[in-house]
């Protein structure tokens, strides 16, 4: 249980010794939205109905991001081959670093989704689905995202990659956040949708470790 | 049993084995496909709503089914390579990856083709086509992480992993995109029932199946002769069968 | 035969071009799947050939 914790501590050690690795897709992420923002006009109406989307598909592109330097570096450093040698499971460290990757990556975001939500003509009550919305999908977002990162692991500049290989794993998940956006909006029975969403997420947890584990031993073991 | 299959995962035994499967199979296939074909365009029956472009049916049906066999085949070699390292395994899978993405390329093409006279547009996204869609961009998935890593010279074993987690996601992504469709069905739009066919229509239906499958079967035994000779270059069998010829 | 003649069946009611422009489609992709992999198998034997005979003349373990 130790090594989750330290390895835990050790990426937000990382994290705070180089911020850009995770300030750098919360800057993109924020720009996408302004693009979105940009491309659609100041239309308060047309901007209410297409907002909770952008966010959202903004954050799924910026989670590609940093996914990306979350598992390099340990590749490229070694310490990676030394956790495959060591008796430690690579199944606890492969949670442990996503665990800080969605610590990492998506608590600023859900903290500043108001304020986003505000510059949107979002109201209040579309803004507490939002979030509850990202709070539910983001774990299987970040899980799958690290099974991309790990098979792509030895590449170079595999953000992209990451993407093409991911973005169809995407799909449902997407599409019953949009279903819950929906039904919010239209004033039915949310609570479906937060169900599928955490049995996608049961699934996604019980599942990706094992995929990315997998790869990140076969990297090593190259 | 398992000897027979053991012997299988060598190269060499399965070229040696392999000799005439392309040409037998292709020629087989090509009889069954041209047969089907003639059946399906000069003596099939017209629809009785949708007229003369039912007969589209009888190339786009059994690609669809054929694309999805495919996958799963990729999938079960992938899993073979992975549990019992067996590396012609990969190769299989490597070689099924672009005969499937091109069949499922197909089904959408004919497919909208299919569609602009019967429905009045080349494109709708109801589930079946997004499904199909999904499809495509797995196959394009493997394939590009497939080329990313033999430019640098790695193993295949990520591709693998990723047609199985292609294969558990599969349903999921299915269900998801049926429910989707359901959710945001257009009111004004509705897809024509299929009524029961008869034998005139769902004969040559069979035969086209069975002609595809036996075309993919005869490319793919081709495709992955060629991975073997490719991959096995310095040893000797290889040397004499490229010299003797 | 369902078609009368060569202009009907070109023709199928005005589903002609769409209806053989699908099975066009098909036969070319299915086409270029069958002779993707027998150009490969020729340029293969020939390069393993050449290789071959490349070793043989030179006499020496470079390649």
């Amino acid at each position: 249980m130790t090594f989750f914790f330290k390895t835990i501590a050790r990426e937000f050690l990382n994290y705070r010794r180089k911020p850009g690795l995770f300030l750098n897709p919360l800057i993109f992420f924020g720009l996408v939205v302004f693009l979105f923002v940009l491309g659609l006009g100041p239309d308060e109406a047309k901007l209410n109905q297409a907002a909770s989307i952008f966010i959202l598909v903004a954050s799924l592109l910026s989670v590609l991001m940093s996914a990306e330097s979350a598992y390099d570096q340990d590749y490229d450093e070694g310490s990676l081959e030394l956790v495959v040698v060591s008796s430690n499971s690579l199944l606890i460290y492969s949670l442990a670093k996503s665990l800080a990757h969605w610590v990492v990556t998506f608590l600023p975001l859900i903290l500043l989704v108001p304020f986003i939500g505000i510059g949107l003509f979002l109201d209040v009550e579309q803004i507490w689905v939002l979030c509850l919305g990202i709070l539910l999908v983001s774990p299987t977002i970040i899980l799958l995202a690290s099974v991309g990162a790990a098979m792509t692991i030895s590449l170079p500049r595999n953000g992209v990659l990451i993407g093409i290989l991911v973005l169809p794993f995407y799909v449902p998940p997407l599409i019953f956040v949009t279903g819950l956006f929906e039904a919010a909006l239209l004033k039915q029975n949310v609570f479906p949708y937060v169900y599928w969403l955490i049995a996608l997420l049961f699934l996604a947890l019980g599942l990706a470790p094992f995929a990315t584990s997998a790869c990140l031993r076969i990297a090593a073991e190259d | 049993m398992l000897g027979w299959f053991h012997r299988l995962g060598s190269p060499k035994t399965f070229f040696g084995m392999s000799q005439s499967w392309p040409k037998t199979f292709g020629l087989l296939s090509l009889l069954l496909l041209a047969f089907g074909t003639v059946w399906g365009l000069l003596f099939a029956p017209p629809d009785y709503q949708q007229g003369h472009s039912v007969r589209i049916m009888y190339v786009h049906v059994p690609a669809a089914a054929v694309a999805q066999s495919c996958y799963l085949i990729m999938a079960i070699s992938s899993a073979v390579f992975l549990i019992w390292n067996i590396k012609l395994a990969d190769w299989a899978a490597k070689s099924m990856a672009p005969i499937g993405a091109s069949l499922a390329f197909l089904v959408l093409i004919t497919g909208a083709i299919w569609g602009k006279p019967t429905w009045g547009t080349w494109w709708v996204w109801d589930a079946r086509l997004t499904s199909t869609l999904v499809l495509l961009m797995l196959y394009l998935g493997i394939i590009v992480l497939r080329n990313a890593l033999e430019e640098k010279g790695n193993d295949g074993r990520p591709c693998a992993v990723l047609a199985l987690v292609g294969l558990v996601n599969l349903p999921i992504i299915k269900y998801s995109v049926d429910w989707w469709f359901t959710l945001h069905q257009p009111a004004s739009f509705t897809l024509t029932e299929k009524p029961k066919m008869p034998p005139e229509m769902w004969i040559p239906l069979l035969i086209m199946a069975a002609g595809y499958y036996f075309f993919v079967f005869s490319v793919w035994t081709s495709r992955i002769r060629n991975e073997i000779i490719s991959r096995e270059r310095k040893t000797a069998w290889a040397k004499a069968w490229a010299g003797s010829q | 035969m369902i078609f009368e003649n060569l202009e009907d069946f070109f023709w199928m009611e005005g589903l002609g071009p769409f209806v053989l422009g699908a099975y066009f489609v098909t036969f070319g992709v299915l086409g270029i799947n069958l002779l993707l992999p027998m150009i490969r198998e020729k340029n293969l034997r020939s390069d393993v050939r050449n290789e071959n005979n490349e070793l043989r003349s030179d006499g020496r373990f470079e390649e």
